[in-house]
């Protein structure tokens, strides 16, 4: 019985294991450019869980085929729409953690977390 | 023209931040009117919000015409009137003291209009958040406000992009949290509109899903607010920030999340008529009264002013949450009270701070002696703000204070009292020393407050006419907000909609 | 980046690459509604053409007359989505109201026309911000950069 619960939910049980080794991954590294990966893991996880949600079984691409009329033939569009606009967040989000990070580097010559706050706080 | 205000509230601040660099490569003289203008037409426009909410109720505006849940609303009603409001007021103000602040700044900004740009874009944002009526529209907004505040605060040097830097990882996974948030509520209801989510979520309630849900959107919302024990980004961002973003983010955008905050815990999750919001709204009250002593103490060892305006930040931000977490119509009149008050104090705070930067090249408390001879009207503002934060009548701090303490001795929080004049004094240990610093102690021989001036002439105005004006708007403002709350509240709190969750 | 040149392998690939890529951005664009696409999406295709350009010979960063003046075209992007909005106000309807467009169309097409120059406006938006990133991060480092870290 567990064994087909857990099965049926596979996906979800990928998609929690991404998002938590994205968030591991942010919490281990000290090394600025491996925290922001991680932080991409994260981002990713996220947007494949939305994704999942609007699947339907034996659903095409939300994109009108002639003659294919019913309903539940499409996979539920609107999870797509919402997630193109989070695409776009993230990809703001790491433009402009990559711009800190070439000011960072410039200014204290590291791009680690522990030697930077020790510079910091002297 | 007039039908259309809750979206002409949104699109004005966005349209200006990004006309501003076409306007300035091509007509750069025009460039600081019609951003000033913009500015002062969206202030007029949030009082004429205002004015519809409180005469004839809240506001709903269709986007495209198209009826929700198929389309998306912005909703005007007396709480994010409020927000709407202070936040207009505080862009336009703090825009008129940035111009004089960066002309003096020595350390100056190369790129202005690129600050101006951001700091338009996150008053659109805090706009957006406090007016959106579904909540995925909320996150994009949250992420506006957001990435442009990481960008406006890392223009302050070097330091400043570290602080900012760990500002934007904290603040990205508090997206992402928000985002898995929403993401398990559309799973369970299939909508995203907040209206019809209060409908169908009761029934729902005792799921897994919504309780991970609701703890989400929890850790989410509160790191962007600066809850204790999420607050960690908030001192150094606030130490290293440039002073006109800092006083922005403070004063509107720590505030916008909590509203958000509110929104989420009463019309989605149905407030105190659902034991399980019921029992969230005590943790995050926990939690609030946490943030208050904590911040109140750290303040207290702090030796640099700006070190110190951020760990008070951090503890009267936590106001808002108490006065959200009680939920009687007193201690929420009190929060929405708090949202002006703060605004307008720390706004004050942190111009005097930038005042402070720029005559005196020092933000150490120590230096602050005898400051009342060389700059008399910032002493003033300074003592005025003072008292406010402490809760002096007849000052805005002080009706906050007995708001709350009114709400919580109704719902029979009383060891919330206690916290609350707890918090007062302790605000009174460390501005009283500070007070007692510009007025009473005399400049040391050769000190800082003796002789120097900055890059301003030693003759003349302490600091620029516009500074000047502008501390002196919100000195004015904290006054009337604190003699005209007993109007507001019973004119404007009132009307502020529970949903049906919040204790009598 | 350094001026070196680049081998002839890369450039003739480049030059057949580039209006190919241009093409099929545009294509993108229109086909949103009939096939994946979009404003987004062909942003993205657009920058990347002129990003090919600027790897294969990086002193075209230096001559290009947009270098510094790409973020006022990111922000005529959203402008045109906002002013398509905007334009329906006059004739009675909310904002981003596309059935009262004033086309002389059909009222189904002119939803079609809304949402045409709306993802124009994204595209836009979305290619001078990609290009100005690049150009931005790119040029920390270079002879000519002018110092201040903003």
């Amino acid at each position: 019985m567990t064994a087909a619960i857990f099965f049926s939910y596979v996906i979800f049980w990928l998609i929690a294991l991404l998002y938590v080794c994205g968030f591991f991954g942010m919490m281990e590294h000290s090394h600025l450019v491996k925290k922001l990966m991680a932080m991409n893991l994260m981002q990713t996880a996220v947007i494949l869980f939305f994704l999942v949600l609007g699947q339907k079984i034996g659903g095409v691409t939300p994109i009108s085929v002639p003659g294919l009329t019913d309903l539940d033939a499409y996979v539920n569009p609107l999870p797509q729409a919402l997630m193109l606009t989070a695409i776009v967040v993230n990809l703001s989000t790491t433009g402009i953690a990559l711009a800190f990070l070439i000011v960072i580097k410039k200014h204290w010559n590291t791009l680690d977390e522990s030697e930077i706050m020790r510079r910091m706080d002297t | 023209m007039m039908a259309h205000i809750p979206v002409m509230l949104v699109l004005i601040p966005l349209l200006t931040a990004l006309a501003l660099p076409a306007v300035n490569w091509m007509m750069p003289r025009l460039t600081q009117i019609f951003l000033k203008s913009a500015l002062l037409f969206n202030l007029a426009l949030a009082v004429l919000a205002m004015r519809h909410v409180v005469t004839e109720g809240p506001w709903h505006y269709w986007l495209g015409n198209w009826a929700p849940p198929y389309g998306i609303e912005f909703v005007v009603d007396a709480m994010s009137g409020t927000v709407v409001l202070v936040a207009a007021t505080m862009a336009y103000v703090i825009a008129l003291y940035a111009r004089s602040f960066f002309r003096l700044d020595e350390a100056g900004l190369q790129a202005r209009t690129l600050f101006y740009v951001l700091f338009t874009l996150m008053a659109t944002g805090v706009i957006g958040v406090a007016l959106a009526g579904d909540i995925f529209t909320l996150y994009v907004f949250i992420e506006i406000a957001s990435i442009s505040a990481y960008g406006v605060v890392a223009m302050g040097g070097g330091r400043a992009a570290f602080a900012a830097f760990r500002y934007l990882i904290l603040g990205t996974v508090a997206a992402t949290f928000y985002l898995l948030g929403i993401g398990l509520i559309f799973a369970m209801t299939g909508t995203l509109n907040m209206a019809q989510l209060s409908e169908l979520l009761p029934p729902l309630m005792g799921s897994p899903a919504i309780l991970a849900s609701l703890c989400f959107l929890m850790l989410g919302l509160g790191t962007k607010t600066a809850l204790v024990p999420l607050h960690a980004w908030l001192p150094d961002a606030h130490t290293y920030g440039p002073t006109p973003a800092i006083a922005f983010l403070a004063t509107a955008l720590l505030k916008v999340f909590s509203y958000a905050i509110y929104r989420f815990m009463y019309q989605v999750f149905g407030g105190h008529a659902q034991p399980v919001t019921a029992m969230a709204l005590q943790i995050l009250g926990w939690l609030a009264a946490a943030g208050i002593l904590y911040g109140s103490v750290m303040a207290i060892a702090q030796k640099d002013f700006r070190r110190m305006l951020a760990y008070s930040t951090i503890a009267q931000i936590s106001y808002i949450p108490l006065g959200i977490a009680i939920g009687t119509p007193a201690a929420l009149a009190g929060a929405a009270l708090q949202v002006i008050s703060h605004s307008m104090t720390k706004g004050c705070l942190f111009m005097i701070k930038g005042g402070m930067h720029l005559k005196l090249h020092t933000t150490d408390i120590g230096a602050l002696r005898g400051m009342s001879a060389i700059m008399p009207l910032s002493s003033f503002a300074l003592a005025i703000s003072a008292f406010s934060m402490i809760g002096l009548p007849p000052t805005s701090g002080f009706f906050v204070k007995w708001q709350l303490v009114r709400g919580a001795s109704e719902a029979g929080f009383g060891w919330m009292v206690g916290v609350l004049v707890l918090s007062g004094l302790l605000n009174a240990v460390y501005f009283f020393r500070i007070l007692e610093n510009v007025y009473i102690r005399k400049p040391e021989q050769g000190g800082h407050a003796a002789e120097s001036h900055g890059n301003l002439p030693a003759a003349g105005p302490e600091l620029p006419l516009p500074m000047l004006a502008a501390m002196l708007i919100l000195v004015v403002g904290i006054l009337a907000a604190g003699i005209g709350s007993g109007w507001l509240t019973e004119n404007v709190f009132s009307l502020i909609d529970l949903a049906g969750g919040g204790i009598q | 980046m350094k001026s070196t040149p680049s081998s002839i392998i890369l450039e003739v690939a480049c030059r057949l690459i580039i209006p190919v890529l241009i093409v099929f951005g545009v294509y993108v664009l229109v086909h949103g509604e009939y096939s994946p696409g979009g404003g987004f999406q062909a942003g993205v295709v657009l920058a990347l053409a002129v990003i090919l350009k600027r790897v294969m010979d990086p002193a075209d960063t230096k001559k290009s007359y947009w270098t510094y003046k790409i973020i006022a075209l990111a922000g005529m992007g959203p402008v045109i989505y906002m002013l398509t909005g905007l334009w329906s106000i006059p004739f009675g309807g909310n904002f981003l109201e596309y059935g009262l467009l004033p086309l002389p169309v059909h009222e189904a097409e002119r939803h079609l026309y809304g949402i045409l120059f709306i993802e124009v406006g994204v595209t836009v938006g979305v290619m001078a911000t990609i290009i100005s990133i690049f150009d931005s991060l790119g040029k920390v480092g270079d002879p000519d950069d002018r110092g201040n870290l903003l």
